[in-house]
């Protein structure tokens, strides 16, 4: 069997799991050597995979345990996965991850990153990986997917590209996107924006109340004082200075 | 009869009042000379009955109905106090499995054929199965909100839920308002209510906490039919705005002289309309 490869990319880390040879054997040599690291459990923990699945069947059911397991066993956050599988491609997707054919080009010019995360030093807290990536070499996207409507509780929006919403985003609703994320109403919801990495992505909203903001790697919670209601209505600009999501007037 | 409202009464969170609400409007609206139909689409958990005050007078429930035992016009049980008034029990020995969607369009389709002219779907808590069954036929929604956070964040997943399902603009009504703690501040007014859910929703009425909504649903004795109670004064509003449904901002006006002041005082201290 080949060996099973983690690497940092862009996004996070990188699992490669072998497409030949028994799936329990796979799992196996992946706990094996996930628990090979110094602190075991709790050094992969907050990191972002996705999953290098190779051209192996896997059905939803075992896509489902794969994650599941690495989410909660060592609190690894899978987000996607690389499989030239159909099957395996509608399994992923079924479970919202979100799936490549092959990788996507952009991390081979982080090539000289790609050596496995580094091995826990003593007692200091390894950060995510996602956060010690390389800023993403940025690239136009010029793709923007315009939504007229209001997002609600609990409805999720995903687009590959910027992201322009013409409407309010409620509290508990998610939107996520490659790129900007703009809202032209209220944001009250949790927005990611430059959801794969690239940390020059901002969020633009007429009334930005997010409880938390995403951008990359990173994440701000809103300072408690936000979260009073306030008349003033002016549009912010989220977006990544000096390694710290900042907010400003627009 | 294919031109009868099929309005489902909703929240998402429980106990925040539907099934009083049903209750209420059904018996306000029947009063208006509406021909009411109440279904208690809430499987397994029946309350409507006991709201209405007809629980001794069940034979046949919906899960009878569906599964053939018992056509719907005998289902069916005529209010004691209002002729124009019916309503079709739940089971409360099944759960909300035991019927489809289909199945539940199907009821609904046999009621609106016997000549129903507003027919008052009472939706259980939750996002699931039975909420499905009761939204799927559907034309219209109320969304019961109360005013707390929790209340309205589920009103917000639901109002999201029901676009999916075609039922765009739900209606809202705001239940237990206490007008001295939004005073002082320390509960959500009905402007924020508006503001968490936007302006697409229509706020069709504000109904105060009013004590004697809970002797009256105990008792079985809907507070719309009595005429002191402020609770259901509101209810009584908020059947004839759902009547003149055309000029809904008008209506919400007439609350002034309908209600002797209290909503003129309420909307004054809400900063509102």
């Amino acid at each position: 069997m080949q060996e099973i490869e983690i690497k940092g990319w862009r996004n996070g880390l990188l699992i490669v799991l072998p497409d030949t040879g028994e799936w329990s054997e796979v799992r196996a040599a992946l706990d094996a050597r996930l628990h090979a690291t110094k602190d075991g459990r709790t050094f992969w923990r907050g990191a972002q995979v996705t999953l290098e699945l190779g051209g192996r069947l896997l059905d939803e059911k075992q896509v489902s345990q794969l994650s599941g397991w690495l989410r909660e066993t060592f609190g690894l956050i899978p987000l996607a996965a690389v499989t030239t599988h159909p099957e395996t491609k509608a399994a992923c997707e079924k479970l919202v991850l979100k799936t490549y054919s092959v990788l996507p080009i952009v991390q081979k010019a982080t090539a000289d990153w790609q050596t496995p995360p580094p091995r826990p030093i003593s007692v200091t807290p390894p950060p995510a990986a996602a956060t010690t990536a390389p800023p993403a070499p940025t690239h136009p996207q010029n793709n923007a997917l315009y939504v007229y409507r209001n997002l609600r509780s609990g409805q999720r929006l995903e687009h590959e590209g910027n992201l322009v919403i013409c409407g309010d985003v409620s509290a508990d609703a998610e939107v996520i996107a490659t790129g900007d994320i703009i809202v032209i109403g209220k944001l009250r919801g949790r927005p990611h924006a430059g959801c794969m990495g690239d940390e020059s992505a901002k969020i633009i909203a007429g009334e930005l109340r997010a409880p938390q903001l995403r951008i990359a790697g990173k994440i701000a919670a809103a300072p408690p004082e936000d979260t009073i209601r306030t008349e003033k209505r002016i549009v912010e600009v989220a977006r990544i200075e000096n390694g710290e999501i900042q907010v400003f007037p627009l | 009869m294919s031109d009868a409202r099929v309005i489902v009464i909703t929240s998402g969170k429980g106990g925040v009042g539907k099934t009083t609400t049903t209750a209420n409007l059904g018996m306000a609206l029947a009063d208006l000379g509406e021909t009411v139909a109440l279904i208690d689409a809430d499987i397994g958990l029946r309350n409507l009955d006991l709201a209405l005050g007809l629980e001794n007078r069940i034979v046949y429930d919906i899960v009878d109905v569906v599964e053939g035992r018992a056509e719907v016009r005998k289902a069916l049980i005529k209010d004691k106090r209002k002729a124009n008034l019916s309503f079709l029990p739940a089971a409360q020995t099944r759960d909300k499995s035991a019927v489809s969607e289909e199945q539940m369009c199907k009821v609904i389709d046999e009621v609106k054929a016997l000549g129903y002219t507003v027919i008052l779907i009472d939706c259980p808590a939750g996002i699931e199965q039975g909420f499905k069954n009761a939204t799927a036929g559907a034309t219209e929604a109320i969304v019961v909100i109360n005013p707390e956070m929790s209340s309205l964040r589920d009103a917000d997943r639901i109002v999201g839920l029901l676009e999916a399902q075609e039922l765009r603009d739900p209606m809202i009504i705001v239940n237990r308002l206490r007008p001295k703690m939004v005073k002082e501040q320390e509960m959500l007014g009905v402007s924020d209510v508006q503001d968490v859910l936007g302006n697409s929703v229509r706020l069709i009425g504000v109904v105060p906490d009013d004590e004697s909504i809970i002797t009256s649903t105990n008792r079985g004795e809907p507070a719309s039919l009595g005429t002191t109670s402020l609770a259901g004064q509101a209810y009584r509003n908020i059947a004839r705005r759902l009547k003149g449904e055309d000029v809904p901002f008008l209506n919400l006006m007439d609350e002034k002289d309908a209600a002797n002041g209290f909503f003129d005082r309420l909307r004054k201290l809400l900063g509102g309309k």
